[in-house]
């Protein structure tokens, strides 16, 4: 399916020009966290302050949403567009996030424990609930279609191109908005640094030294139609379960191998076709080991492997519409950006992994995601001939 | 978008342990609890009482379909999601200067359910987690309909909501809630079928007796269905909450006797 639009916004920047503009140049978009914190991290922020929505729907008003609204002005006449080809009944909304208005809750949970009541203006069905922010934006581009959420932790915007793949296969839309969408929250970078993975510095995917991961915030989309003009196309997508362990990945990587060769198979492909691997590449020691061990198994060194962890940090349920983004990027200007941090890499890391920025043919980009619950997704994109 | 058939039920509420407590419709006030054998007890200890209602009622479709959950590919659906568990960590996030437990955190997740079942059945299958308000329960049947129609076998698909805790329990006003289906993609003879999704206006009226908390849950659509195919009564059927676009199928019942499953 061709990917006839798309946008990112995150810590690199406020629009996708931004984004991929310091991504070219090797910019790290982390820094301080703008949440009070008891524990000392980094984070990828989105840099300056948030506009309010606009003021018909001010009711979804929230910082998840006011970075979401951001990503979708970039896309949203390719959306209209879509809508007035297709039939409004016939454009579908399938986001990813982990987190939903989150941050809103949690500032209503502490003005509540405070006084002793909810904030007038907290509105959990608006604000926080997974589904309000495919809501608003079925409502703002007059779309009727079917609007829901995938919300698997980190796989999460991963798997809605598969959702998107299946819907217009089987004949209930023509055209689907994907993406992902997580806000920074104290109760994340609370709770990652509970699990002891999250890291106190700028983190350093497949590196001798890593130590844990960044969060970061963001949202990315991209339109994919029945049919189209577009350099890009979704090829296949491939998704697993680990059935492992809640948090840390199978160590052998058998479910992220599988994802990525259900992928190639889903596209009618073989591994041969794969040029670069965008890896999930957290910076955990256990991710790293396994998803190297996976990419390994399927490819060798043949490929080259990137991790944009350290521009930007772990996006959680954005992640995987990101770095869609950054390998419809890769394809389009044939260019990977460096892993930033990973230099030494960890010697047990046999993959190719891409330290300064590489020039190269590209015709096919594998992006992983894998998460929480061992939910593993793998998204095939190409260059069209 | 071809015909699925149904092959199995499943159904959690307090008051009622599974679909024959439902269609009897006598509630037992002891049943507070489900006990969800499908999540081994080491990892039950930290699971919600949420996930452990989508894992009894994902077992009981599987059941009743003949299905090995060893091996058989869910969709699980709900609007509140974890949330006992968020409000649990929120408390801890600001009673206790950010120091979450790591076993709540990592069962926080809107997939909670769908990895804590794949563990304790081995199952490597596919699992997704799906999010929709008040519309999840439309919204995860698609999703479980376009994989049927994509990759052909069976599919659980099990859609809960439990009430939301203080102080967020002002919110909602429902009652606990877990119903779940055996979706077939190749109709066996006598199975009660769906074909038809549509988007209309209007709903057909309800035809089944539910309580006003129970049909309020993101789950509660589902009731309608669960109805329909129980009582084999052919005919279209709303999935939709109230407000809004209605979609519409049809259920097609071939007239056999009931199975052991009571579809």
């Amino acid at each position: 399916m061709p990917v006839t639009a798309w946008s990112a916004v995150n810590a690199l920047g406020r629009s996708t020009t931004e984004v991929l503009a310091r991504l070219d140049a090797g910019e790290s978009g982390l820094g301080p966290s703008p949440l009070p914190l008891l524990i000392e991290t980094v984070v990828g922020a989105l840099p300056g302050e948030l506009a309010p929505l606009p003021a018909e729907h001010a009711i979804y008003d929230c910082r998840l949403s006011r970075l979401g609204w951001l990503a979708f002005e970039e896309v949203r006449p390719a959306v209209e567009a879509a809508a007035a080809r297709w039939g409004p009944d016939r454009v579908a909304v399938v986001l990813g996030t982990s987190t939903g208005g989150l941050e809103q809750t949690e500032q209503a949970f502490a003005a509540w424990l405070e006084t002793g009541a909810i904030p007038a203006s907290y509105d959990y069905d608006h604000q926080h609930n997974f589904a309000a922010f495919g809501e608003l934006l079925g409502q703002a581009a007059g779309l009727r279609g079917p609007r829901y959420v995938v919300s698997t932790a980190c796989s999460s915007s991963g798997k809605v191109a598969a959702s998107a793949q299946r819907l217009v296969a089987m004949g209930v839309v023509d055209a689907v908005l994907i993406g992902g969408i997580d806000s920074l929250t104290q109760m994340t970078l609370n709770g990652f640094n509970s699990l002891g993975i999250l890291s106190s510095r700028a983190c350093r995917p497949f590196g001798a030294e890593r130590d844990g991961i960044n969060i970061g915030e963001g949202a990315a989309f991209a339109l994919l139609e029945r049919e189209g003009d577009a350099e890009v196309e979704l090829l296949g997508v491939g998704e697993s379960a680990d059935a492992y362990r809640m948090s840390s990945p199978e160590p052998t990587g058998r479910g992220a191998r599988e994802a990525m060769e259900r992928a190639v198979a889903a596209a009618g492909l073989t591994l041969d076709d794969v040029d670069h691997v965008n890896a999930h590449g957290t910076a955990t020691q256990l991710n790293d080991a396994a998803e190297s061990l996976a990419i390994a198994a399927l490819f060798a060194d043949r490929v080259p492997v990137v991790s944009t962890k350290g521009y930007t940090g772990h996006l959680l349920g954005a992640a995987g519409a990101t770095e869609l983004v950054f390998a419809l990027h890769a394809l389009r200007s044939q260019r990977i950006p460096a892993t930033l941090g990973a230099e030494p890499v960890d010697p047990e890391v046999t993959v190719d992994v891409v330290t300064s920025a590489r020039e190269l043919p590209l015709r096919r980009v594998l992006s992983n995601s894998f998460a929480f619950g061992g939910s593993n997704v793998s998204v095939l994109l190409g260059r069209r001939s | 978008m071809k015909p699925i058939a149904v092959g199995g039920l499943g159904l959690w509420s307090p008051g009622f342990a599974d679909v024959t407590a439902w269609r009897e419709g006598r509630p037992d006030p002891s049943v507070e609890k489900p006990p969800c054998k499908l999540v081994n007890p080491r990892l039950r200890r930290g699971s919600s009482r949420f996930a452990n209602m989508l894992g009894e009622v994902v077992q009981q479709a599987a059941e009743a379909a003949s299905l090995d959950v060893r091996s058989v590919p869910t969709v699980y659906g709900s609007s509140l999601g974890e949330i006992e568990t968020m409000v649990t960590l929120l408390r801890m996030l600001f009673e206790e200067e950010g120091k979450l437990s790591p076993n709540r955190f990592k069962n926080s997740v809107h997939n909670a359910a769908s990895g804590l079942v794949s563990i304790g059945t081995e199952n490597t299958s596919f699992s997704t987690a799906i999010a929709g308000g008040d519309r999840s329960f439309e919204a995860s049947l698609l999703e479980a309909w376009a994989l049927l129609d994509a990759q052909g076998g069976a599919v659980i698909l099990a859609v809960a909501d439990d009430r939301a805790p203080e102080p967020l329990d002002a919110l909602d006003d429902h009652e606990a809630l877990a119903v779940a289906f055996a979706l077939l993609a190749d109709p066996p003879a006598g199975a009660p079928t769906l074909a038809g999704w549509r988007l209309e206006e209007a709903a057909p009226p309800h035809q089944a007796r539910v309580p006003d908390a129970l049909r309020a849950s993101c789950a509660g659509p589902g009731l309608e269905l669960l109805d329909a195919i129980l009582a084999r009564r052919a005919g279209p059927v709303g999935i939709s909450p109230a407000r809004g676009p209605q979609v519409v199928v049809d259920v097609l019942t071939p007239v056999v006797a009931p199975g052991p499953a009571g579809v």
